[in-house]
């Protein structure tokens, strides 16, 4: 009987200091919760991640759902922190005040798509709506647009990636009877931007989109400029190699836009050390891992993207 | 692989597996246990199989209730002024999701038809070459190495495809997509002739040698015993090896999601890109939000791949069995 009671004891401590390994003190862990934007969901977990690495007392919740819930949530107070990728409706903002709530509006960072073709291509601008035609499958002829006489072969992105939504969302638009407009189903889709283009690089009568950070430094694949309309001057979102920030900055460049995050006022100074982590260089570097336009320069000093 | 030469377990005579000897009491229950190890083992397999089953099951008929048989068909497309007309799109992620599994289907099956017909012709022959005309040195050098191809991992040949392939057929075509529907099958075939070619070969030598010999006897050539007497009566077992051959090649992933370039068309044509149903699955459940329309969808194409390599295997396993029977008769 002692040996059986001995046993039982070695039991217990075992299964107790395995759990002790997970969670040390469960209630003195501090817990930030982030909802919102499906785009930024990939972005927001990186940070996460890495932030409670350097910091393993606090614990990051984070859930998709899209911008309109994160947004939802910071009014109805269920969350810290609401990831958009836009920013807040009147309508929002009227809610957010009747329900007392005050918030600020933090941009953690931007995000930007260039359209590329092979380098061989004669065509190197587009307005928006050629663009959008081209994708929805209306031009089907580079020779439509003054290029040579190719036709054309879309590449693209899952349907589930933010890249997707975000291009089809600026790009494509809504038909007149309001409707989403959708790629054409013969746009081929790749695993990733890079594969993307290095299809693009084989291929001469391609055309695709994908986050400028990757095609940045290639030389096999080119970044064709965008025109608002057709009267504008085209706007390149690669200048001399690298990334024209200031154009995807101030929003010149079509295919471009903020990354927000919303932080309730009474929120935690925990939620604010996870900010200044977001804003420093190496919070920023996640962004530019991720396929997104970090806010600083220094964080792409060397201009390397892995 | 299946065993063709299985000795008929009617002939043995169990009397002589019986220990002669009584056993005593600790290794009869060593007896027992070793075999009670075994039925786990065995029965382990299928209750995970069922398990399996069930899951797809439980998840994947969600869609219906959520969705709706005929939307896995078509969705009806057009507003109040215009005629309104069925149409086959893949677009789970839309506003207005679109779930037609047709374009899906027919991707798979245009990958993996031309890759069956292929295999067959290279397999068979193969296969014929291994049973009938190599000397037994020749073979027992060539038989792994064919069986060795099968062992190479799908994303390597894939890579393969995809960095030189698709840029070969691409200058000699001059395809509508670099990547389509016909690289995909030329790059599957070479995962489904080492089935082919192993499985015929083993029908073929499970036929028993007096009918050869009679053959022979009769004054016909190798030829002709291998083309008259020989292919007709392994026809069973080398057609099973090709709904097995089959079957690989729709269950197959990484090869197609690499170079088949992965649009949902609906057009038929060999050199346009195609999305095939394991492709789809692969690709999209990373990302989808669980409890979506778009997340049971994908568990509903689970099931149609389920059922296509399931009725595909058993119907291999069926004709098998009769062959089996069969020569065992002769």
């Amino acid at each position: 009987m002692r040996v059986l009671t001995k046993e039982i004891i070695a039991l217990v401590l075992v299964l107790l200091s395995v759990s002790g390994c997970r969670v040390k003190h469960p209630d003195e862990r501090k817990v930030i919760s982030i909802k919102g934007s499906d785009t930024m969901v990939n972005l927001v977990q990186m940070w996460a991640e890495e932030y409670m690495k350097l910091n393993p007392d606090v614990s990051i919740q984070v859930t998709g759902g899209g911008s309109g819930i994160g947004i939802a949530a910071l009014i109805n107070n269920t969350t810290d922190i609401a990831a958009s990728s836009r920013e807040l409706k009147e309508k929002e903002k009227a809610l957010a005040n009747e329900n007392n709530i005050t918030y600020s509006e933090i941009n953690v960072a931007l995000d930007g798509l260039a359209v590329i073709v092979h380098p061989t291509n004669k065509i190197s601008n587009l307005t928006m709506d050629e663009l959008r035609d081209i994708f929805t499958g209306k031009i089907k002829n580079f020779s439509e647009l003054g290029g040579g006489n190719l036709p054309i072969v879309l590449y693209g992105r899952e349907n589930s990636s933010g890249t997707y939504e975000f291009f089809k969302e600026k790009v494509l638009g809504r038909n007149q009877s309001g409707g989403q407009n959708e790629f054409a189903p013969s746009t081929q889709v790749l695993q990733g931007t890079a594969s993307l283009a290095e299809a693009v690089s084989k291929d001469k009568k391609a055309i695709a989109y994908g986050g400028i950070g990757y095609f940045v430094l290639r030389n096999d694949v080119k970044i064709i400029g965008l025109k608002n309309d057709r009267f504008s001057l085209p706007i390149f979102p690669v200048k001399d190699g690298r990334v024209n920030y200031e154009l995807i900055r101030d929003k010149s460049y079509p295919i471009s836009r903020s990354l927000y995050f919303y932080l309730t006022d009474n929120s935690k100074t925990e939620t604010a050390a996870f900010m200044e982590f977001i804003k420093s260089p190496k919070g920023q570097k996640l962004v530019e891992k991720m396929e997104y336009i970090p806010l600083i320069t220094d964080a792409t000093e060397n201009g390397s993207v892995d | 692989m299946i065993n063709y030469n299985r000795v008929d377990e009617n002939s043995i005579d169990e009397s002589r597996l019986l220990p002669g000897k009584k056993l005593n009491n600790s290794s009869r229950v060593k007896e027992k246990l070793i075999k009670a190890f075994f039925t786990i083992s065995a029965f382990t397999t299928l209750t995970f199989f069922i398990f399996i089953f069930l899951f797809l099951l439980k998840e994947g008929m969600k869609a219906f209730w959520d969705i709706g048989i005929t939307d896995f068909l078509y969705s009806v497309n057009g507003n109040l002024n215009a005629l309104s007309r069925k149409v086959f799109e893949w677009y789970p992620t839309s506003e207005n999701a679109r779930y037609s599994l047709l374009p899906l289907l027919l991707g798979s099956l245009m990958t993996a038809i031309p890759a069956t017909i292929i295999s067959s012709f290279f397999g068979i022959g193969a296969g014929i070459y291994l049973a009938e005309i190599a000397n037994s040195k020749t073979r027992e050098f060539l038989k792994p190495v064919i069986e060795l191809f099968a062992a190479i991992p799908t994303v390597v040949l894939g890579f393969i495809m995809l960095a030189v392939g698709a840029t070969f057929f691409n200058d000699i075509f001059m395809p509508a997509n670099r990547l389509n529907a016909f690289v995909s099958a030329f790059a599957l075939s070479l995962v489904v002739i080492p089935v082919i070619a192993s499985l015929t070969e083993d029908a073929i030598r499970s036929i028993p040698l007096d009918l050869r010999m009679a053959s022979y006897g009769l004054g016909a050539t190798k030829y002709q015993t291998v083309m008259k007497v020989i292919l007709p009566a392994a026809f069973s077992g080398i057609s099973a090896s090709v709904l097995l051959g089959f079957g690989r090649a729709i269950g197959e992933t990484m090869i197609v999601l690499m170079v088949s370039g992965n649009a949902a068309n609906f057009s038929g044509d060999f050199f346009s890109s195609v999305r095939t149903l394991t492709a789809t699955i692969a690709a999209e459940m990373g990302e989808v939000s669980r409890g979506s329309g778009h997340y049971y969808a994908l568990f509903l194409i689970g099931i149609v791949l389920f059922v296509i390599t399931f009725v595909l295997n058993l119907s291999a396993e069926l004709i098998i069995n009769k062959m089996r029977k069969k020569n065992r008769q002769l």
